[in-house]
């Protein structure tokens, strides 16, 4: 999961995946702006089947959010 | 969908591979939307700044926050080798920037402009308060709007003559009175869209750098909740999803496609397992698939698309591997043939290799092998074309043979933007030079021919309403032109200025139709030495080859020598096409004067006795006074 949302945030913010460390977030990473934040959640949702509400889309600012998020969703699944 | 990315990325990173990558990704977006592979795109290929030759600046405008387009729009560029810099518009603001000369717009200085608007967006209060509007607020508004954007655009594309405007409004979902299922018309968002559309398109009929794109075509694919998102609305004033941005984007580069390459003109058609199901050679004419039902249905609605486009100024040819007599027998007799043999300006059904054949088919009608589209169902065949004649586009059908309509009607080739006179007039006189080449073969001689054909041609000395047309052929005649003089408007004016100098434009006509204006005679008078000048002489290649060219000469000569000249000059300067005509003053009975590069000036003395085309009385030539009532 680390790894995907990693390639995801890279390709979003068009930088490489080893440049997207563990405390990237709005602002801190390249092209991280309130726009490519927009076109992270696009692809978050896509890739990992989620439906991000409004405020969580406005929450989500950092790698570690992110990924906190997605491990709360999937042990709420039951997975 | 990673997976898809994966396989994308491995392609990009290696150079070698990139134009693979790129019919890669243009395959794929074709299919299932992928955010990740449109931005693995941007963050792959786009990045390496491969810049092309082919460059397009692009602005965008949108009445809400439209940005998501800008990459989409970079990438769909990049996979077709055209490079683009971008300017994007504060949103809502495009009237102002259209309108006002020093905006930042205006600096930019675009090579294609992008007007995306959304009706929430351009008529807020009806959206917002609909209960304060009725008819007559509402209708007021609309008016208010289309003026405005006429009078933006209209000054915009007039400042910006070398920009392409592209404009879209976006049917909307969202209707202004949701409480209320049949609010009447004035509520009705596509009742808006259509009157906005319209104010456009009035537009786009004055100005040739307004493109009127479709809106609904970007959204009709979709379901309203994967194309509106209120999330991002909310978050950024983006009223739409990303899945629709793609969208306009494909529907942006087709567009432009259409607009910027040149429509195919001919399309060659097999015929077994083509035109119908079966081989009529071996299966026999009463097992062939073709009919009403079932799926005889399939290859007769591939004969309709066909047809269509012969109407629409595709020109059709055959090229077949079949005994000619049986193929023409299935055509006159069975009774659910859609095409008939007039349809086709070209028949090559034969035994000999297609390549040849198609060469042979571009040769008769005029055209050039790259605007040839060879359809086949058989591999080995379109092997053999593509191989042997690379500039024929020779499409990749369906394997299932049901889907060959949808397939022709689906396709880029024969696309344009608009329908123009021309296009829809082009195939009736194909179809009537097919019927003359079949005269030709079965009239005997030369004389019962030309009778059969009963041509006759007007001609007339040059005025106000015939001008523009001697113009365009004096620019475009490339083979029967001897002497290929591109006059303009101001040459041809300045021509006819000296009273012994006479500009005739020449209208034919036979027993198939009316060719209306297909040549320009240009003759120049000389009082000192008695002399008459063929200055121009040139005829549209559809009607060469029938004596006309003689016939006219013959008229020249007589006129000529009745006014009182004593010689007629003429020269034919040899180019790269105009070969058919190297031979007409010889012919004609004139003698070589000198030879002097790439020019032969002949002479005709009119002091003896004329030396005219024996089966001249067989076209009929008519002096028709000119309209201003001048005498010619």
């Amino acid at each position: 999961m680390e790894k995907k949302l990693k390639f995801l945030i890279a390709n979003c913010c068009q930088i490489e995946p080893s440049d997207v460390g563990d405390d990237a977030g709005v602002n801190a990473t390249p092209n991280w702006d309130s726009f490519g934040h927009l076109q992270i959640m696009v692809c978050v949702e896509q890739e990992f089947g989620v439906v991000l509400d409004t405020k969580t889309i406005a929450q989500l600012t950092s790698y570690k959010d992110i990924i906190r998020y997605l491990k709360a969703t999937r042990k709420k699944n039951g997975k | 969908m990673k997976e898809i990315a994966d396989k994308f990325i491995a392609l990009a990173a290696n150079k070698k591979k990139n134009e693979e990558a790129r019919s890669f990704f243009l395959k794929e977006i074709e299919g299932e939307y992928n955010p990740l592979l449109w931005k693995c795109y941007i963050s792959h290929m786009t990045e390496k700044r491969d810049r092309f030759k082919k460059k397009e600046r692009i602005a965008l405008l949108g009445s809400s926050n439209i940005t998501p387009v800008k990459n989409m729009l970079r990438s769909v560029f990049d996979a077709n080798k055209i490079s683009t810099d971008y300017f994007v518009g504060e949103y809502g603001n495009y009237l102002q920037e259209l309108m006002l000369d020093g905006s930042k717009l205006y600096s930019f200085n675009p090579t294609m402009t992008i007007i995306l608007l959304s009706l929430p967006d351009i008529m807020p209060s009806v959206y917002e308060y609909p209960f304060s509007h009725n008819k007559k607020s509402v209708d007021d508004l609309l008016a208010k709007l289309s003026r405005d954007l006429r009078t933006a655009l209209g000054k915009y594309s007039s400042a910006l003559a070398k920009n392409t405007t592209y404009v879209a409004i976006v049917p909307s979902y969202e209707e202004p009175c949701n409480y209320v299922y049949s609010p009447g018309s004035s509520f009705k968002s596509d009742n808006y869209l259509m009157k906005l559309q319209d104010a456009v398109e009035s537009l786009e009929k004055e100005k040739n750098n307004i493109v009127m794109m479709n809106g609904r075509r970007c959204v009709s694919k979709h379901p309203a909740r994967r194309i509106e998102d209120k999330r991002y609305w909310y978050l950024g004033r983006i009223r739409y999803t990303d899945l629709f941005f793609s969208e306009v984007a494909k529907e942006l580069m087709g567009l432009y496609r259409i607009i910027n390459t040149p429509s195919k003109k001919c399309l060659i058609l097999d015929l077994d397992n083509t035109l119908w199901g079966g081989v009529i050679g071996q299966d026999g004419f009463e097992n062939i698939e073709l009919g009403q039902d079932g799926i005889g249905r399939a290859y007769q609605d591939f004969q309709r698309e066909a047809l269509k486009l012969h109407k629409k100024g595709i020109i059709l040819a055959i090229c077949s591997k079949n005994n000619e007599s049986d193929a023409m027998e299935f055509f006159k007799t069975h009774t659910e043939m859609i095409l008939k043999p007039e349809h086709f300006a070209a028949k090559r059904i034969n035994w000999s290799d297609k390549a040849s054949n198609i060469k042979d088919i571009a040769r008769e009608i005029n055209i050039g092998l790259d605007s040839v589209v060879f359809f086949d169902d058989d591999p080995a065949e379109r092997k053999w074309v593509r191989d042997s004649l690379p500039q024929v586009t020779v499409p990749e059908p369906p394997q299932d043979q049901f889907l060959y309509a949808e397939f022709l009607k689906n396709s880029e080739w024969f696309k344009s933007y608009k329908l123009s006179e021309e296009d829809l007039s082009r195939n009736i006189t194909y179809e009537a030079i097919a019927r003359t080449k079949g005269l030709k073969s079965s009239s005997s001689n030369e004389g019962a021919f030309l009778k059969s054909l009963a041509q006759s041609l007007t001609i007339e000395r040059v005025d106000a309403s015939t001008v523009s047309r001697a113009v365009q052929l004096c620019q475009k005649t490339n083979q029967f032109n001897l002497t290929t003089r591109r006059y303009q408007l101001a040459d041809i004016k300045d021509v006819m200025s000296y009273k012994l100098n006479h500009v005739y434009t020449i209208r034919a006509k036979d027993c198939f139709c009316d060719y209306g204006i297909v040549g320009v005679l240009i003759l120049k008078g000389q009082a000192s030495d008695r002399s008459l000048t063929i200055d121009t002489f040139l005829l549209s290649c559809r009607i060469i080859g029938r004596k006309i060219e003689n016939v006219l000469l013959d008229w020249v000569k007589s006129k000529a020598k009745a006014e009182g000249y004593a010689r007629l000059y003429g020269v034919y300067s040899k180019t790269e096409k105009n070969a058919v005509c190297a031979n007409i003053y010889k012919d004609s009975g004139f003698t070589v004067v000198y030879r002097r590069g790439r020019d032969i000036k002949y002479e005709c003395s009119l002091d003896k006795r004329l030396g005219l085309y024996p089966f001249g009385k067989f076209v009929k030539v008519e002096l028709k006074k000119s309209r201003d009532g001048k005498k010619t």
